[in-house]
C-alpha cells in the first residue's frame, strides 16, 4: 500500500528538530516548548498559525502527562521528539506514567460554554485545544509506556476547524 | 506577576508582567488577581500585552479571576495571537470584554460602553 516509491513530489525526508527526554514538571515543561519554538523559527514564521497551534499542542500533551500520567508527582520521564515535514510539525511523547483511560485520548467535554458566569468551567480545555488544532493524533500503550504522536498542519492558512464564533 | 494601578477615573488597571500564564504560573497568577482585586469594587481592565503564551490552565486562571470578581465584567486588552487564539477557540472572548489595547479600553465608559448587549 505504500506510495512511497512513487512519491509523486518532492516532499523531503522529515526533519528531526528536537529530542529530548525530560523530567515532567511544569517549570522543565515550560523550558522544554521555548527550546523547540526556538528551534522552530528556522523554518516557520514566528506567528504562522502552525506554529501557535504546535506551541499550543505542546503545553497542553505535556501537562497531561505531568497532571494524569504522573498525577503532579513532578516525577518521571517524558522524551519528546518534535519532526516536520514541509505542511507538518508531528510531536511525539514517551512516558511512564498512567495510561489514559479507556486507552483513548479523551474526548473533549467542551461542547459549548454555558453564558453565567459562575458555571464556567475552569479546566478541560486541554484536549479540546489538542483535538480543534491538529490533523492527527494517536495514542498506544505498549508495556507500561504510553507512546502518543499528534500532527499539526503547517502549510496552509488552516481555515479554522472550530464551528464557527459568531455571536447569535 | 501584575502591576496594579488606579486611574483618576477609579478603574483598576492590571498590567500582567508575566509573559507566560502556564501551568508553571497560573496559581501564582490567581493569588496575584485576587489580592489586586481584594480592595477594589470598580472597573478592572486587565492588560495582557507582555503575555505572550496563555495554555489551557492559563485560560482556567483567567476563569477563575473573572469568577472571583462576583458579577462584575473583566475587561482584558492586548492579546497576542497565542492568546487570542486560546480565547476565540473557546469562545470565552465572548465571556470577558476584550478591548484591542489598553488606551482603547481606558477611552470607553466601561463594561456597558464596550458590550451594549
Amino acid at each position: 500500500m505504500s506510495n512511497l516509491a512513487r512519491q509523486p513530489r518532492n516532499f523531503g525526508a522529515p526533519r528531526l528538530h528536537f529530542e529530548d527526554t525530560i523530567n515532567a514538571d511544569p517549570i522543565s515543561v515550560r523550558d522544554t516548548i521555548l527550546e523547540i519554538m526556538r528551534r522552530l523559527q528556522s523554518e516557520f514564521p514566528s506567528q504562522s498559525h502552525g506554529i501557535i497551534s504546535t506551541e499550543i499542542v505542546l503545553a497542553e500533551v505535556l501537562n497531561n502527562i505531568t497532571e494524569h500520567g504522573y498525577q503532579e508527582s513532578n516525577l518521571g520521564d517524558v522524551t519528546v521528539s518534535v519532526l516536520c515535514t514541509d505542511d507538518m510539525i508531528s510531536v511525539e511523547t514517551r512516558d511512564y506514567g498512567l495510561p489514559m483511560p479507556g486507552l483513548n485520548p479523551p474526548e473533549t467535554g467542551l461542547v459549548d460554554i454555558p453564558m453565567e458566569v459562575d458555571d464556567l468551567p475552569e479546566g478541560g480545555f486541554g484536549w479540546f485545544f489538542i483535538r480543534s488544532l491538529s490533523s492527527h493524533m494517536e495514542y498506544r500503550r505498549s508495556g507500561s509506556k504510553n507512546i502518543f504522536c499528534v500532527q499539526i498542519p503547517t502549510a496552509r492558512e488552516e481555515p479554522d476547524k472550530m464551528p464557527d464564533t459568531k455571536p447569535t | 506577576m501584575m502591576q496594579a494601578t488606579e486611574t483618576a477615573d477609579g478603574v483598576l488597571v492590571l498590567t500582567v508582567t508575566a509573559e507566560r500564564i502556564d501551568a508553571a504560573s497560573a496559581v501564582h497568577f490567581k493569588d496575584g488577581f485576587r489580592d489586586a482585586t481584594a480592595a477594589h469594587g470598580g472597573r478592572v481592565v486587565m492588560d495582557l500585552a507582555p503575555v505572550s503564551f496563555m495554555d489551557s490552565s492559563g485560560l482556567g486562571a483567567m476563569v477563575a479571576a473573572l469568577k472571583s470578581l462576583g458579577g462584575r465584567k473583566l475587561e482584558i486588552c492586548g492579546l497576542a495571537p497565542a492568546v487570542d487564539k486560546v480565547f476565540r477557540l473557546t469562545r470565552m472572548d465572548k465571556v470577558f470584554i476584550v478591548h484591542e489595547q489598553l488606551d482603547r479600553a481606558l477611552t470607553q465608559d466601561g463594561p456597558e460602553g464596550a458590550d451594549a448587549a
